[in-house]
């Protein structure tokens, strides 16, 4: 039997983007300074992540002007929303798995 | 513990958070159930019947089609679906735009507003367009309360589109508030409890059942928005 740690998909379970992904799933479309700060990364870190996210088309984004000013906004697809629950389900099934094995050892 | 473990672990918490802290700033789903209650709410001054043998026919064939002829205010029935029903979508399209403009998340409008607007305009094109008695079964139409079905089930797609089964489970609920509405008279239970009731404000309890549904129903979006920030 493999180990859950051997399903995680490396683009989804880095950190951040996997945070992204968190925030995305929670609205339609989300700005990409809210992200920014409910993360707190920088500009740049998380102009990097999104764009190994869009490269894999977890996510989208747009450029729009609005009010006279650029704002970008981010969204999932449909691909980072199975995505991300896949990647929940096993974060899940792995603590499970070692609390059922702690609760055996007690 | 198992470092892979206690690291899914905090990883989990640390998508929680996140997910908590978005789900504060975009816009409360509460609004719009509460903004459909009084529309609905709004409608029950105008739902007195006429009283016995009053057989004036100062209403409209739109109104006798579409039930509103038993009405003391037929006409302004069928108007105030027309004007205040696509006015409150407009009102909430605007707080669901503005709300997500400022805080940076957005909640796509389009899902409460146009699917809402097309089963009311479905609706009316049916009723004013194709003979009742051929397109609605029963006594469907007689009532004039036609207008709580678009809505209700307008929340139900709404729910549906944005996978929010809360939503959805009202949306189902008051649309099964609705057909009952529609479809009985719901002060036969209250006659049959032996308490008198003048049977010319008997469709306001016809009208009440929905509304009531909506309402609670924004009331328990806006407890477990709270409960899950």
């Amino acid at each position: 039997m493999t180990h859950p740690t051997n399903s995680l998909d490396d683009v989804v379970h880095q950190r951040t983007r996997l945070g992204i992904l968190a925030v995305l799933a929670e609205a339609d479309s989300v700005d990409f300074v809210f992200i920014r700060q409910a993360l707190g990364l920088t500009a740049g870190n998380l102009s990097r992540h999104l764009a190994v996210l869009s490269e894999a088309r977890l996510i989208a984004v747009d450029k729009k002007d609005s009010a006279g000013r650029p704002r970008t906004w981010v969204s999932l697809t449909k691909r980072g929303r199975t995505s991300l629950d896949a990647e929940l389900a096993i974060l899940k099934k792995l603590v499970e798995a070692v609390e059922r094995g702690t609760n055996r050892g007690t | 513990m198992d470092p892979s473990a206690e690291h899914s672990l905090q990883v989990l918490a640390d998508v929680t958070a996140a997910r908590r802290r978005t789900r504060a700033a975009r816009p409360h789903k509460w609004i719009p159930l509460a903004g459909l209650a009084v529309v609905v709410f709004g409608a029950m001054p105008l739902y007195v019947q006429r009283p016995f043998g009053d057989f004036e026919s100062d209403h409209s064939e739109v109104s006798r089609l579409s039930g509103f002829g038993q009405l003391q205010h037929s006409d302004a029935a069928a108007i105030y679906w027309l004007v205040a029903l696509p006015v409150m979508y407009a009102v909430i399209a605007a707080y669901l735009v503005r709300r997500g403009s400022r805080s940076g998340v957005r909640l796509r409008a389009s899902r409460v507003i146009v699917w809402g607007l097309i089963l009311f305009i479905a609706l009316v094109l049916a009723v004013v367009a194709v003979p009742q008695l051929q397109l609605l079964p029963g006594n469907l139409v007689i009532r004039g309360l036609t207008p709580l079905l678009a809505i209700t089930a307008g929340v139900m797609v709404w729910g549906a589109l944005d996978r929010d089964y809360t939503v959805l489970g009202i949306g189902a609920l008051a649309l099964a508030g609705g057909l009952v509405s529609n479809l009985y008279n719901l002060e036969n239970i209250i006659l049959a409890q032996g308490i008198d009731f003048d049977y010319r404000y008997s469709l306001l309890l016809n009208l009440a059942l929905p509304a009531l549904i909506l309402t609670i129903g924004a009331i328990a979006v806006w407890m477990r928005d709270r409960v899950s920030r």
